[in-house]
């Protein structure tokens, strides 16, 4: 504390004097004190008591603080910089938008959908050389991990992801617009809403939200989807000839994404310093819609197209042809995963096997997930943030 | 996206030129890292949440760079004490987990031990309660991070650091006392 007091020294004169405030005494402590204001220590032995006393409680407090002192070795930041690079840069780069990780919850189910479309409109969802699959409808998903990393260096050439993006722009025509998603109070009003029954997990209040589905058409244009390739210097792949013009419908039924647990806090405008996604570990996001159905015409082959985009991504030819023969394509939906950055593997879920899509292959690891499947032509996505094994629990308390 | 904003701010656009993002990474991570070990005593966790912390450094670099491990501990100090407040219940479950874990001489020394995970979370316990200014610049303080580091971390005058911490130990002290006599 600091005081004005008067100290009566030898010479009988008197004498004012500062003697150190506490803070300056704890400062002298840490070796923080300027050293002219240090000196005054040395003759007034009231200063000193008071420096006793608070050494011994930092003593006491650094004793226990010392305790905190981890056993672990610390990772080296040389390793954890690699982390860092997967779990973020990396993903940032070869993944559309906040993909599958750092997902604001209440966006995730779209998230989904939008990844679903995404899968529907870019990856191989149907092997066309049988006229008569017309039309199919996803009774089954597959996964696809890729190497991405071979593209990453795509997204730092600005004016070639622009014709990249004018390309599909040029290629696309939404054909039914998607309204606004709607609030439903209750899983009976979004059933009546999506036009089909919408299951609940055993968890307490979900909210619901139902949107309204979309159409679009894809007309392939062959000349500009080969300059693309050949701008990658992948002109070793030729495109078909007979898939220019070739028009491709999917239409997205409606669909409902319920949401349990707190996973409003997303919407918050993110303060600096404060977590948001901590506060999400309890939040889980069901959506569930009717099998979308893309129309493909007769002739053409996007098995071969397939195995033209795997290629892309680094597989060789007969990787890619022999996964594109895995795979049933009348009926499967293939979702293409970056390898390094999600892992997979079929689970058993709800009775049907589905895929789990993860940081990590350990059940009780923590982080974001998803669990996809189809069941009697409605196709699921279960998404969490806490681990899959609670996310399996509860996908599995579906009625 | 987000990545040009270091980018822009590498390239002299911010008010004053940065060092490369890993650079910066590489040079602060132990420290980081070792406040959030220390403040969660859970490495996983802490791994996660520096993790975190450097990515808002990527995605939202402060206007000033001349003290950044500053305004990383002052992110990774928010987010360990908002998580080590929000499990406060499963480390409760942990806590019995644990012990019955180290009764079972798992440990090579397995009283030293106890001792030390009991004293541990005694002194997370007094720092869930306490203050979250003052909790925080305990833990900067006992880290080894310098008045000036901490002053730009929570914000304060390099001069009242001082007093600031005379008073979180004191209150420390307090808590501590209270809590060694409620829990015999």
């Amino acid at each position: 504390m600091t005081g004005n007091t008067v100290t009566r020294h030898s010479s009988h004169k008197i004498k004012h004097m500062n003697h150190l405030t506490e803070g300056q005494l704890r400062a002298h402590l840490d070796s923080e004190l300027p050293e002219a204001e240090a000196r005054h220590l040395a003759h007034c032995a009231a200063c000193q008591a008071q420096l006793d006393a608070l050494a011994a409680q930092r003593r006491h407090i650094a004793h226990q603080f010392a305790m905190l002192t981890a056993r672990e070795t610390v990772p080296s930041p040389e390793a954890a910089w690699q982390k860092f690079q997967t779990k973020y840069l990396v993903q940032e780069k070869t993944m559309p938008q906040k993909f599958w990780f750092r997902l604001r919850p209440v966006a995730l189910g779209l998230t989904v959908l939008a990844a679903l479309l995404f899968a529907f409109t870019f990856a191989p969802v149907q092997q066309a050389f049988s006229a008569f699959l017309g039309l199919f409808r996803v009774q089954q998903i597959a996964v696809v991990p890729l190497d991405l990393t071979g593209l990453q260096d795509m997204g730092g050439d600005e004016s070639f992801g622009q014709r990249i993006s004018q390309f599909f722009a040029d290629s696309f025509t939404v054909t039914r617009e998607p309204g606004e998603p709607q609030t439903a109070a209750s899983a009976a009003e979004a059933s009546q809403l999506a036009g089909f029954t919408v299951r609940t997990l055993a968890a307490e209040n979900p909210t619901f939200q139902v949107s309204s589905g979309g159409a679009f058409e894809f007309v392939i244009n062959r000349a500009s989807a080969q300059a693309v390739l050949d701008e990658l210097g992948r002109s070793d792949l030729q495109l078909p000839t007979d898939i220019d013009g070739a028009r491709i419908r999917v239409d997205v039924p409606a669909g409902v994404m319920s949401a349990y647990g707190d996973c409003q806090a997303s919407d918050e405008p993110e303060v600096e310093g404060r977590p948001r996604s901590r506060t999400l570990r309890n939040c889980v996001v069901l959506t569930q819609m009717p099998s979308p159905s893309v129309d493909v015409p007769p002739g053409v082959s996007l098995a071969e197209l397939a195995e033209i985009g795997l290629q892309i991504t680094g597989m060789t030819a007969e990787e890619a042809r022999s996964f594109t023969q895995s795979i049933d394509w009348a009926s499967t939906l293939v979702l293409p995963i970056p390898r390094n950055a999600v892992v997979n593997r079929e689970v058993q879920v709800d009775g049907v096997t589905g895929q789990l899509l993860s940081h990590s292959e350990a059940e009780d690891s923590q982080g974001y997930y998803t669990i996809l499947w189809t069941k009697d032509g409605i196709l699921y996505a279960l998404s969490g943030y806490t681990n899959s094994g609670v996310g399996l629990a509860l996908a599995n308390s579906l009625p | 996206m987000m990545t040009d904003r270091w980018r822009a701010r590498e390239a002299g656009a911010a008010s004053e030129p940065s060092a490369p993002f890993e650079t910066v990474f590489i040079t602060h991570w132990p420290r980081v890292y070792g406040v959030l070990v220390r403040l969660l005593g859970d490495a996983a966790e802490a791994e996660d949440l520096a993790l975190e912390t450097f990515w808002r450094l990527h995605q939202n670099p402060p206007r000033e760079s001349t003290n950044l491990v500053g305004w990383l501990c002052r992110v990774a100090l928010n987010l360990g004490y908002n998580a080590i407040r929000g499990l406060k219940r499963r480390h409760v479950y942990e806590e019995q987990a644990g012990l019955e874990a180290l009764k079972q001489n798992i440990e090579p020394s397995p009283e030293q031990t106890l001792e030390q995970w009991q004293t541990q979370e005694q002194v997370r316990a007094v720092l869930r309660e306490m203050p979250t200014r003052e909790a925080q610049l305990l833990m900067l303080r006992h880290s080894g991070f310098a008045y000036k580091e901490i002053a730009a971390a929570l914000n304060v005058a390099p001069s009242s650091i001082g007093t600031l911490l005379t008073r979180a130990e004191a209150e420390f002290e307090r808590r501590w006392n209270r809590q060694v006599t409620r829990d015999e």
